[in-house]
Formats: C-alpha cells, sequence, structure tokens
C-alpha cells in the first residue's frame, strides 16, 4: 500500500507560469496606490494636461545655471552694510574709551563725562563715515564751541514763528 | 531611502561642486520645475525663477543641516522664491498664460465653479496647508508620483505619507466647502 507521501512524491510539480516583469515589485505600491483617499471634491475635478514643454529644456538647464553661476558677481547684500555700522560703532567706542581715559584721572565727575559721551553719540556714530566721525570727537574735545550759522538761523526763525502765533 | 541618496548627492557635491549640483538638478528639476510653473502659469518666469533657486542652491547647500530631507529643503526655496517673484510682479500680466490647473466645473454645496476659479480656489487651499503636506499633495494629485517614489524623495514612510496626504485633501475640501 502506498502512503499519502509516496504518492505526492511521484508527483511531478510543473513549473510557476510567469508572471510580468516586476509585478512583485509594483504590486505593494499598486494596491496602496488604488486604496488612495476619496474626497467628494476633488475626485470630481479634472485635471488638465501639463503644458507642452520643449523636449531639451531639461537636458541644457544644467548648463545655464552653471554659465550663470560662472558670471555671477555676488552682490553686496544689506547684511554687510549693517555689519560695516557695527564696525563704525566699535569703532567709535573704542575711539571714546581712549579719549575717556585720560580725564578719568579726574575721579568721579570725570566718569560721569564718560557716561554721558558714549550713551549719547554711540547710536548716532554708527550711521556716521569715519571722517565725520573725527570730525565729531574734534568738535566735542573743542571748549570753544562756535555756534552754527544754521542753528542762528533756524532759532531765528523759531523766535519769529512764536511771535506770529502770539500775534495770532 | 532619500537620506542616504541626498547623503550621496550632498557628498558629490562637497567632493566637486559643479558635478554635485549637476546631479542635484538631474535628480530635482523637474519636480521644482512643475511646482513653480503650477504658481506662475507660464514659462518664461518658471525658468528665471528656477535658475535663482538652483544657485541658491549652490550657495547655500554648504549650510544645509540634513535636518530635512533634501527636495523638502529646495522646494522650500522653490515655494519661497516663486512668492518672493510673483508679490514682484503683481500687477504685470504675461502674454503666455498656462491653461488653468483644472478644465471642468464643479458643484460644491450648490454652487457651480468654473476651472478657472476652482484652480484658483484649490492654490490658495494649498498655500494654507502646512509645508510637508503642501508637498505631499502636489507631488501625490498634481504630479501622480506613487507612495512610494515621494517615500524616496522625501525621507518619510509611505504609512506617514498617507496620513499626510489625507489630512491635506481633508483640509482642502473644507476649505472649499466653506467658500
Amino acid at each position: 500500500m502506498t502512503t499519502k507521501k509516496d504518492i505526492l512524491s511521484q508527483l511531478k510539480k510543473r513549473e510557476k507560469p510567469e508572471v510580468p516583469n516586476g509585478f512583485f515589485k509594483g504590486f505593494s505600491d499598486q494596491v496602496i496606490d488604488e486604496l488612495s483617499v476619496k474626497s467628494q471634491v476633488l475626485d470630481k475635478l479634472e485635471k488638465a494636461e501639463k503644458p507642452k514643454l520643449d523636449k531639451t529644456f531639461f537636458d541644457n538647464f544644467g548648463d545655464q545655471v552653471m554659465s550663470k553661476i560662472g558670471t555671477e558677481t555676488i552682490p553686496i547684500k544689506n547684511k554687510s552694510k549693517v555689519k560695516y555700522l557695527y564696525w563704525f560703532a566699535a569703532a567709535a567706542a573704542i575711539i571714546l574709551l581712549f579719549l575717556a581715559v585720560p580725564s578719568n584721572t579726574d575721579g568721579e565727575l570725570a566718569s560721569e563725562d564718560v557716561y554721558a559721551l558714549t550713551q549719547a553719540d554711540v547710536t548716532l556714530l554708527a550711521y556716521l563715515s569715519e571722517e565725520d566721525i573725527i570730525d565729531y570727537l574734534v568738535d566735542l574735545d573743542n571748549e570753544e564751541l562756535v555756534e552754527d550759522e544754521d542753528d542762528i538761523f533756524f532759532d531765528e526763525l523759531e523766535s519769529e514763528i512764536y511771535n506770529y502765533i502770539d500775534e495770532l | 531611502m532619500s537620506l542616504d541618496s541626498d547623503k550621496l548627492l550632498i557628498e558629490a557635491f562637497n567632493a566637486n561642486k559643479e558635478l554635485g549640483l549637476r546631479r542635484i538638478m538631474e535628480k530635482f528639476q523637474e519636480r521644482v520645475y512643475w511646482q513653480i510653473r503650477r504658481m506662475t502659469m507660464n514659462h518664461q518666469d518658471t525658468e528665471d525663477i528656477m535658475q535663482n533657486v538652483f544657485i541658491k542652491v549652490w550657495h547655500n547647500l554648504p549650510k544645509f543641516q540634513g535636518k530635512s530631507a533634501l527636495y523638502s529643503w529646495i522646494y522650500r526655496i522653490a515655494y519661497n522664491e516663486t512668492v518672493t517673484f510673483l508679490r514682484k510682479e503683481n500687477k504685470m500680466k504675461k502674454q503666455d498664460i498656462d491653461q488653468p490647473l483644472i478644465q471642468n466645473s464643479v458643484i460644491i454645496e450648490g454652487k457651480e465653479w468654473s476651472g478657472n476659479e476652482i484652480s484658483a480656489l484649490l492654490k490658495n487651499a494649498i498655500a494654507t496647508l502646512p509645508e510637508k503636506q503642501a508637498q505631499v499633495f502636489e507631488l501625490k494629485y498634481f504630479d501622480d508620483l506613487k507612495y512610494s517614489e515621494i517615500s524616496e524623495m522625501l525621507g518619510t514612510t509611505v504609512g506617514g505619507l498617507k496620513a499626510s496626504y489625507h489630512l491635506a485633501v481633508k483640509k482642502i475640501e473644507e476649505i472649499l466647502k466653506a467658500i
């Protein structure tokens, strides 16, 4: 009597039928994409075909970018200008410190002078050119301050306006 | 995985900037192109913007920290560059305007919208999405990529992508229904 096992061993199995190339590789993707999210609105929309594009466009695009990079001159960015301002502010602060140190030997009063100088002027100095800063410092150092002609003009103008208002 | 191929691209760039950038462009240029063109609706602007995008990639890639996928980073540059460009050019209408993204009219909540109108609404709705969802939506809905392909680009699992796409669709639907 032949056992079941013997029968099976006598059978010659056919080879599996062929499956299209890449079927199993793409199967999971296909199923997942089939299980796409349903939308009452989006499913009604018919997307327009993409506009036609010159076939060589992408082939040449890399060369275009590389040539543009090659000829590109890097513009000075606003950030750099801010950097310059920082440098001026730093330079002004250092110069002020140097000017302040000798007067510091006079004691407390001198220290107060230094404080008044830095607090009032560092921000303003940051926006001035180096020459302006030097002129400014020279002016500060000068004990005999000469009143500017423009200042006199504006003072006069101001008093005239007040007079006019009073008359009204 | 995307992050591995990103790493290779960045290594290639570090070894030889020009060759590296060329490889990056070859990989992403088409996706970036259509992403921009859907916003500009014409070829010439798209080309100009895309050149600027890859010039920015050239200058800034050394600072790229690899916290996101390279494509996500480029997508963000492209998006910002396009928005800036469109703001500048806002009032200048170009001659060669593409057909609207949607070609049929549709009735939503009893109101009929033309293809033009629904295209504009759709673009505005996408603009409100978080960046990741917008990316996934564009790649899936407009570019018809498979999740596995998007996963390769963004370095996100297929499950994560499906979740993002699902959320994006829901949000867009809510926005369109609310109008």
